[in-house]
């Protein structure tokens, strides 16, 4: 039997296994498919019986692989079925993130795996709304936010520590499994169908930390870029295609972090900030990321002389900051973000090629107060990262 | 340079070159001295792999160490090229 999904022309080849098609049917209810008797042809992606469990075979795969259940069986074709359907659809961007439907917009919360998605996923669904998908939605041109129809996969057992009304709705709504994995059996109204689309509202970065009361707090744009920008499958894309379009929803779209344990208690507190015109933005201070291991080694010799930027980057603003992406093919794909005090610096590098203490001395004036042998020592510092990254150049070894 | 060397704003605003390179930097809506960073999209997995502290409202916070990115011994090839950290469609870790 060959299942043909809607939208990808790569048929799956399920060799006299109902109770994987089943399990596929169910893990994916929201995604038309049809079935159709295999002809002589080869099958690239093909599964089949093999003792107890199964063994599947796919291009993404060195070799064949052997699975165990119907459950993980499903979850194994389904990610084949993404990546094929992403690209057959060009103009589709697969974003790695969970997604519920809030009023009329999307909040997207993308992260790593085993960051919380899923839960999460579950717990917007537990709330009673309506989830787009639990790791991959697609964004579209328009900046929209597509489902895929497959439902949230949770991995089993359940933390105990979850609230009981979260585990009772797991249990009520189970769907294929195993001892591993468990997808959700989601109503038609619960879970939305293949190609259902929504404007995006919020991206929400989590932080789960056991005990903590939920707390949601304003982000910079360029953080939810940044996390936008490492967490899609648009891997062969090039910078500036991938970056455009995620600029651009940065721009309307707030970014929050969800500090929380209580999943259900996250979700009364992302709902509430949807509801809120100005969302969190009233909350106090803006944040930054920092980069933990971050000190670069300062070579104050070679730092000597005035620098300017090197040609060859385009620079992105988003609110205060600035993305800078490579124009060049030897740097094709290269990235970096300068937050606001750094975006200033190359604002003035730009105006006239100076060394690193004149920069320093001018952002004293900029912010007096502000120790100046700190300031000389951060923006040292920012000039060794700007050379090494290739983006500002020496002019002359004189001050 | 001495702890608040310079300070003298009048310099700046006397000096024409200076008055254009002080409204060259435009900070002029950036409300406190934050110390300037450059962070690279490959730095990306740096985070997955040591953590990270997000700052807010003067309170420092480690973000928790994410799952690693690091694939079940048969999963696909790869959807990573080297200087992004880029996520897999994840199957099931190992049986």
């Amino acid at each position: 039997m060959d299942i043909v999904w809607q939208g990808m022309s790569l048929p799956m080849r399920l060799d006299a296994v109902p109770e994987v098609e089943e399990a596929l049917a169910a893990a994916a209810p929201g995604w038309p498919q049809r079935r159709r008797v295999s002809d002589a042809s080869t099958a690239p992606i093909h599964l089949w019986r093999r003792g107890d469990g199964y063994c599947q075979t796919s291009p993404a795969l060195s070799r064949s692989l052997p699975i165990p259940t119907a459950a993980s069986a499903a979850c194994s074709l389904l990610a084949d079925l993404i990546p094929n359907f992403l690209l057959e659809q060009p103009d589709l961007m697969g974003l790695h993130c969970g997604s519920a439907l809030v009023g009329k917009r999307l909040v997207l919360f993308p992260e790593a795996h085993r960051a919380g998605k899923s839960t999460l996923s579950a717990a917007f669904a537990c709330a009673g709304y309506r989830v787009f998908g639990d790791d991959v939605l697609a964004l579209d041109a328009a900046g929209e936010g597509m489902a895929l129809g497959i439902a949230p996969r949770l991995r089993v057992p359940l933390p105990a520590s979850l609230p009981a009304a979260f585990s009772a709705y797991v249990e009520a709504h189970r769907g294929p499994g195993d001892d591993r994995y468990q997808y959700l059996s989601l109503s038609a109204a619960q879970l939305a169908r293949h190609g259902e689309r929504a404007p995006v509202g919020a991206i929400v970065l989590l932080e789960r930390e056991p005990g903590a009361a939920a707390e949601l707090l304003p982000l910079a744009p360029g953080d939810g870029l940044l996390q936008l920008l490492c967490q899609n499958f648009a891997a062969d894309w090039p910078a500036e295609p991938l970056l455009a379009p995620l600029l651009e929803l940065m721009k309307r779209v707030p970014c929050w972090l969800l500090r929380y344990a209580d999943p259900l208690e996250a979700v009364d507190m992302v709902v509430e900030a949807m509801r809120q015109p100005a969302g969190v933005a009233a909350l106090p201070a803006s944040s930054r990321w920092q980069v933990a291991h971050s000190a670069a080694e300062v070579d104050e010799v070679a730092l000597a002389g005035r620098w300017r930027p090197t040609t060859g980057w385009r620079a992105r603003p988003l609110g205060d900051e600035l993305f800078m992406i490579s124009t060049l093919a030897e740097r094709a794909g290269e990235v970096h973000r300068l937050n606001p005090v750094a975006a200033g610096i190359w604002r003035l590098l730009n105006c006239e090629p100076l060394g690193a203490d004149e920069t320093a001395g001018l952002l004293v004036e900029a912010f007096p107060g502000v120790p100046a042998r700190r300031v000389a020592a951060d923006t040292r510092r920012l000039f060794a990262e700007l050379s090494r990254a290739g983006l500002i150049q020496r002019i002359s070894s004189q001050p | 340079m001495s702890e608040h060397e310079p300070t003298d704003s009048r310099k700046g605003l006397n000096d024409p070159r200076r008055r254009k390179l002080l409204a060259a930097l435009g900070l002029g809506g950036v409300a406190a001295y934050v110390a300037p960073t450059l962070f690279s999209l490959g730095q990306a997995q740096a985070w997955h792999d040591e953590g990270i502290v997000i700052e807010i409202g003067g309170r420092r916070h480690r973000r928790q160490r994410r799952g690693s990115y690091s694939r079940p011994s048969y999963s696909r090839p790869s959807y990573s090229r080297p200087s992004y950290s880029r996520p897999s469609y994840s199957r099931p870790s190992r049986w």
